[in-house]
């Protein structure tokens, strides 16, 4: 099964477990403990007991399974404000910035660390309203393409998009801006001479790199981390 | 797509037979008519009934793409397009691009579409340069005619060009990102696939394996990653995965002497 494969779901699962959380230790340890992963932090505190502290998710995690402290669910997480967020979602056109880049995975992680089960419903709800807006997104602008359906094609910023709605819709989007942009591209004769200046001007080295308008997805995902 | 001399895509879109016009005669050719009768006995074998196996001028004949392409550049047949990409044709798929079984035509129509553009264009620039440099005596009505009607192809082609824009950008590509993204019903859909090209098929597949992915992951997790020497490690060492950890009992520093068993979700 393809799903099986190491596929983008599970690097952002991986990736996600990188976030700091906070948690109340229940021991104590004088000196810090060295990190490679984390740029943010290079090291993770001295541990006292009963005093909440910040440690990235997998560390949270290791601690709770042995029993050594307790997760405190983030903010946004919480129902209340997840249903807020989600009634904002449903009046907005935009998407809204105010959920971290990799809220569903984050989550899905902390899933067994909640105590009410209406969260995950919750979020659900809002990772499909966020998908289908991003689907009528681009329902518009594939009947804008029809107009001017020659050059480029404008340079897309999608704020507030997170990482689930990106592999969801991500590989689909790429390679369909790659294949219009091969559709587009205007062939520049060996000799030099340009053409009547129709189609993409990125297709100038031939047949080379067609996938480079696929890529302005890829940007979205710098700029949505940024 | 990238298309490398060995793409096999592009090798097969070239398969396409277009319509073209000689316009001189070409000898020992005759067997490309496919209204002449190849016949005559043995006597052909003189030199001089051989050289009259010849392809008149102006007779009509198709090739494929791929053998076109050194003629058309050096001039020496007048290209048209194929009926299925004609003015007709397309102004049936303009009307209506979601329901047009573009598979029929040809299952490639795109990419075809796409190159035979590129070199009616590209010969028609050629061709037309050439002959608005040759010296003046050399020109005459029939050269005119010529160019002119080099001019009318492209034009067609270039209308040929947005019609394959339009179609792929318009009503289909929307229709597939729907199809993609819902999740139930497979069996809906296969009468929709049956009409998409090979681009978009690969296309389709493409979102429908990710979304897939996706659904398969929130519901299973992700797999332990393992480290590369994870045999010469052997102390169990504790998941990343929640639900494992929530399922497994008891102390985490057991089997310390066992090999390191993968769990896979």
């Amino acid at each position: 099964m393809a799903s099986r494969k190491f596929n983008l779901c599970h690097e952002a699962s991986f990736c996600a477990e990188n976030t700091p959380v906070t948690v109340v230790p229940s021991f104590s340890y004088k000196s810090t403990l060295p990190l490679m992963s984390s740029q943010r932090q290079s090291s993770v505190g001295p541990f006292v007991a009963g005093m909440p502290m910040e440690v990235p998710l997998w560390i949270a995690k290791v601690l709770q399974q042995r029993k050594l402290a307790q997760i405190q669910i983030p903010d946004w997480l919480s129902p209340e404000s997840l249903t807020a967020t989600l009634t904002e979602e449903r009046q907005e056109n935009m998407l809204t910035d105010t959920l971290p880049f990799y809220y569903f995975e984050i989550a899905r992680s902390l899933q067994w660390a909640m105590d009410s089960k209406s969260t995950m419903i919750v979020l659900q709800d809002l990772a499909n309203v966020r998908t289908d807006k991003i689907r009528s997104h681009f329902h518009e602008m594939s009947k804008g393409d029809l107009e001017k359906n020659e050059g480029e094609l404008p340079e897309i910023t999608i704020t507030g998009i997170c990482s689930i709605e990106l592999n969801t819709v991500g590989p689909f989007l790429q390679r369909a801006f790659s294949d219009y942009g091969y559709l587009t591209k205007s062939q520049k004769q060996a000799a030099g001479g340009d053409f009547e200046g129709e189609g993409n001007t990125q297709g100038s080295e031939g047949f080379k790199r067609p996938s480079s308008l696929g890529s302005r997805l890829l940007k979205l995902r710098k700029k949505a981390l940024s | 797509m990238p298309t490398s001399y060995f793409d096999v895509d592009a090798i097969l879109a070239e398969e396409e037979l277009i319509p073209c016009t000689t316009l001189f005669e070409f000898s020992h050719l005759k067997h490309l008519d496919p209204d002449a009768s190849i016949g005559g006995g043995r006597s052909s074998s003189s030199k001089k009934s051989r050289a009259k196996n010849y392809l008149e001028e102006n007779s009509r004949i198709k090739l494929p793409l791929w053998a076109l392409e050194k003629w058309a550049n050096l001039g020496f047949v007048r290209l048209q397009l194929p009926r299925h990409y004609g003015r007709k044709a397309r102004e049936r798929l303009e009307a209506d691009p979601g329901d047009a079984d573009l598979r029929k035509k040809n299952e490639r129509f795109f990419l075809a579409g796409k190159v035979l553009v590129d070199l009616i264009l590209t010969s028609s620039e050629k061709v037309a340069t050439a002959i608005a440099s040759s010296p003046r005596w050399r020109q005459n009505a029939r050269r005119t005619a010529h160019t002119r009607a080099l001019e009318q192809v492209s034009e067609d082609a270039t209308l040929l060009k947005r019609t394959l824009l339009k179609t792929f950008a318009g009503e289909r590509l929307r229709q597939m990102f729907n199809w993609a993204l819902s999740t139930g019903g497979d069996d809906d859909v296969s009468h929709f696939l049956a009409k998409l090209t090979e681009m978009e098929k690969r296309l389709f597949h493409t979102g429908a394996t990710a979304v897939a992915n996706k659904e398969h992951w929130s519901v299973f997790g992700s797999r332990r990653l393992v480290s590369a020497n994870a045999s010469v490690n052997k102390r169990r060492s504790l998941t990343a995965n929640a639900q494992e950890e929530a399922s497994r009992v008891a102390s985490p520093d057991a089997n310390e002497n066992g090999p390191k068993r993968q769990r896979r979700q």
